[in-house]
């Protein structure tokens, strides 16, 4: 390993990706770009996910229920269909996601002591939007049943003056106004900066294919030195992208940092080793462009969104899927990043997560220097 | 004409062919995503990891604890000692939602009836805290509920109640997979089509080799047909895949027309090989071509209803959601595959996608010819 011709390669390597101006809008600005466009799309308030009311019963129980449900806030009452008809409609043509039935008979029901039930409809195409809807729902539902009951007792001679039970106090920790886009921005620069390592491979690619990597292999530089030659840049140009990327949600979204800015951008650099040292394994491997992006998309796009712990709490993935996503390296860095923005967390706690990204670097680094020596031996 | 497109189809399955290494790939990569997608979403939001801090340790705080267990909703991993504790482990991440029952929980429930607790969710997760929060605050009410029969001595049944009839309809057991894998279906017919598309034309442009292509009698409307046939042809093989992998793995039910499917799938594909086309228009290199089609695509992806209800998003990407071909694709695919939908409802949708193909191809067709 000499430094001077180290140097040299990463000088070439920095003028190439500076001169090819695609590749440096790719690795520095498609993040920032992305994450507009994600942070917009993904800061979705499930609370305006439409709603249908049908009420059969038309008592004053039954409006109560419904208005009080309209102005829970927690979900959006747009339709007030007439008939069933007209409610399935409404779910079939995906106008609303979730609908409340309340038959006839409600209010005697609960006069008469009796349990009333009423029907929650929820669009089950959406998983998550149902679930959703259908907490909410209930939730309510059991909270006015128990008023009901509380009256009800009143009205029975038992004196209940100030309401008996459990209170709960709610304390969202890091995003105390759950905001949900101050919670999705740090995991969504995580998983956007998944980037430069697809701009990386598809270049590295692309120049396997044309055949200037042979031009460079003639020379006295040594694999080592040219790996590392080409990695180093990149993970400079990563690091841009990533300052980049926390201005923008610091400054447009406003999501709080609380942690250290410099250990923001050394952790960084740390998963670029990893990601980027990924990529240019599998350029090494692909047998065309085509194919590399069709690889790269696989390795650092999708499951940087949905195996990173983004959507899904790892913590309930089954083992095989826990196993896949600890391999990822967008996982650790969504944890290192919400740790310094939402957690305020220092080295103390993140500690683990860095040091198996540097393991991954590392190991994979070292393979791709010996199998590159293989493959052009 | 049919003849002499049909010599450049002949030389396109030649080149694929000579590359099996990427062939496979490109029919790999389907699979791989349907995987991908398949499983991880099938954990929805399960099991919420949740710590403990019983400070105050009577019959009351366990029985407390037991309903949370009990509700499907809380996975109670941890029990610790100290506040500092709890905080450690939301911090790691390890849990996601804290109870703390104070001391004196128990004995103020019985002398007042009444006493708090606190709950903390880990607000870094949103798609997880705010169904967390429903949750914890149903139990804590339906604890009440119990708590009001014992103090008054009232049998549950005969207490006025109201019972929630939960009814879930397109997909009843709520499995993701329901809900990604025709998304899917619309994603490949939208994604991996177009960049084919674009890539066969420009590597023709990169290696110099369009030229001695035009030369030859050739019309550009025989040179696109030709070439991208097989490439249309390997799109549709993906899409047949993905059907068969989600019918017969996943289990994904086709409730409606599978022609209509295939019908309205192959009106997609042309509005896949017109933004192809258009695209192989602008860029010179299959870099470009690539990075092109993906920068194009991935808002598409995020901005058409795949993963994100479209009616939950700020108004301005609502109404760039209706620029997005996709959004209609997915309507159409979801719409026959879940819930069974015919042309009757269908029918808008099926013709936005037309006049997206109309539209794109005449676009594309027209640059093509002046760029040749």
């Amino acid at each position: 390993m000499d430094l001077r011709r180290t140097l040299s390669i990463i000088r070439k390597e920095t003028w190439h990706i500076l001169r090819d101006r695609r590749t440096f809008v790719l690795v520095t600005v498609s993040p920032v770009f992305l994450l507009l466009v994600f942070g917009y799309s993904m800061s979705v308030e499930i609370k305006n996910v439409a709603i249908a009311l049908l009420d059969y019963d038309q008592s004053a129980l039954s409006r109560r229920y419904l208005d009080g449900l309209a102005s829970t806030g927690d979900v959006l009452v747009r339709y007030w269909p007439q008939d069933y008809a007209e409610l399935q409609s409404r779910l079939e043509r995906r106008q609303a996601k979730a609908a409340v039935v309340i038959p006839t008979g409600f209010e005697s029901d609960i006069l008469a002591g009796r349990e009333a039930s009423l029907q929650v409809i929820v669009d089950g195409t959406d998983p998550n939007t149902a679930n959703h809807a259908m907490t909410h729902i209930r939730g309510y539902t059991q909270g006015l049943a128990l008023e009901i009951l509380g009256e009800t007792l009143q009205r029975q001679g038992i004196e209940s003056d100030e309401m008996i039970g459990i209170d709960l106090r709610m304390r969202t920790w890091y995003n105390p106004t759950l905001k949900p886009i101050f919670g999705w921005i740090p995991g969504i620069i995580a998983s956007v900066l998944g980037m430069p390592a697809v701009a990386a491979t598809l270049a590295l690619a692309g120049e396997k294919e044309k055949g200037t990597l042979e031009a460079l292999i003639a020379t006295p530089v040594r694999r080592s030195e040219l790996l590392l030659g080409k990695l180093i840049p990149y993970v400079l140009s990563g690091l841009l992208s990533a300052a980049l990327c926390a201005l923008v949600g610091i400054y447009w979204f406003g999501a709080p940092f609380r942690g250290s800015f410099l250990l923001y951008l050394l952790l960084s650099a740390d998963f670029f080793f990893a990601t980027l040292s990924l990529g240019m394994l599998i350029s090494v491997f692909v047998p065309s462009q085509q194919a590399a992006m069709a690889c790269a998309m696989l390795i650092f796009l999708f499951p940087g969104f949905f195996l990173s712990g983004l959507f899904y709490p790892i913590a309930s993935m089954s083992p095989m899927m826990k196993m896949e996503a600890y391999m990822m390296p967008t996982t650790h860095y969504v944890t290192i990043s919400r740790g310094l923005f939402l957690k305020g967390l220092d080295m103390e706690s993140l500690w683990p997560f860095a040091l198996a990204l540097l393991i991954m670097g590392t190991l994979v680094t070292a393979i791709a220097i010996l199998t590159f020596k293989k493959k052009l031996a | 004409m049919i003849r002499r497109t049909l010599a450049i189809t002949r030389k396109e399955v030649i080149h694929i062919l000579r590359d099996p290494r990427t062939l496979a790939i490109m029919f790999l990569m389907p699979v791989m995503q349907l995987i991908l997608f398949g499983y991880t979403a099938t954990t929805d939001i399960g099991l919420l990891p949740t710590v403990v801090l019983d400070q105050d340790r009577t019959l009351q705080s366990r029985e407390l604890v037991d309903a949370y267990r009990a509700s499907n909703y809380f996975d109670i991993l941890f029990y610790v000692r100290s506040e500092a504790e709890l905080g450690r482990l939301i911090d790691g991440g390890q849990a996601k939602a804290g109870v703390i029952i104070p001391t004196g929980y128990g004995r103020r429930l019985t002398a007042e009836n009444r006493a708090s607790i606190a709950f903390v969710i880990d607000g870094s997760m949103p798609s997880v805290a705010t169904t967390a929060f429903s949750a914890a605050q149903t139990v804590a009410q339906a604890q009440s509920t119990v708590l009001i029969q014992r103090v008054y001595g009232i049998e549950v049944d005969e207490q006025p109640g109201i019972d929630v009839r939960p009814r879930v309809w397109y997909n009843p057991d709520m499995k993701s997979a329901n809900f990604m894998i025709p998304g899917l279906m619309a994603m490949i017919l939208q994604v991996q089509s177009t960049i084919l598309t674009a890539l066969s034309i420009v590597r023709e442009k990169e290696e110099g080799t369009i030229e001695q292509l035009i030369v030859t009698p050739l019309r550009s409307m025989e040179l696109i047909v030709g070439k991208v046939t097989p490439y249309m042809v390997i799109s549709l093989f993906n899409l047949m895949e993905v059907l068969l992998i989600g019918v017969f793995w996943f289990g994904v039910p086709i409730n409606g027309n599978i022609l209509l499917l295939l019908a309205l799938g192959l009106l997609a594909l042309l509005v896949s090989l017109g933004i192809g086309l258009f695209n192989s228009t602008i860029a010179s290199t299959q870099q470009e071509a690539i990075f092109l089609t993906f920068f194009l695509m991935l808002p598409f992806i995020f901005l058409s209803g795949f993963f994100f209800p479209l009616e939950a998003m700020p108004k301005v990407l609502q109404w760039i959601s209706y620029f997005i071909p996709l959004r209609y694709l997915l309507v159409i695919v979801r719409g026959i595959v879940l819930k069974g939908a015919g042309l009757s409802i269908l029918w808008d949708q099926a013709a936005a996608l037309a006049l997206f193909a109309i539209v794109m191809l005449a676009l594309a067709a027209s640059r093509f010819r002046k760029r040749l």
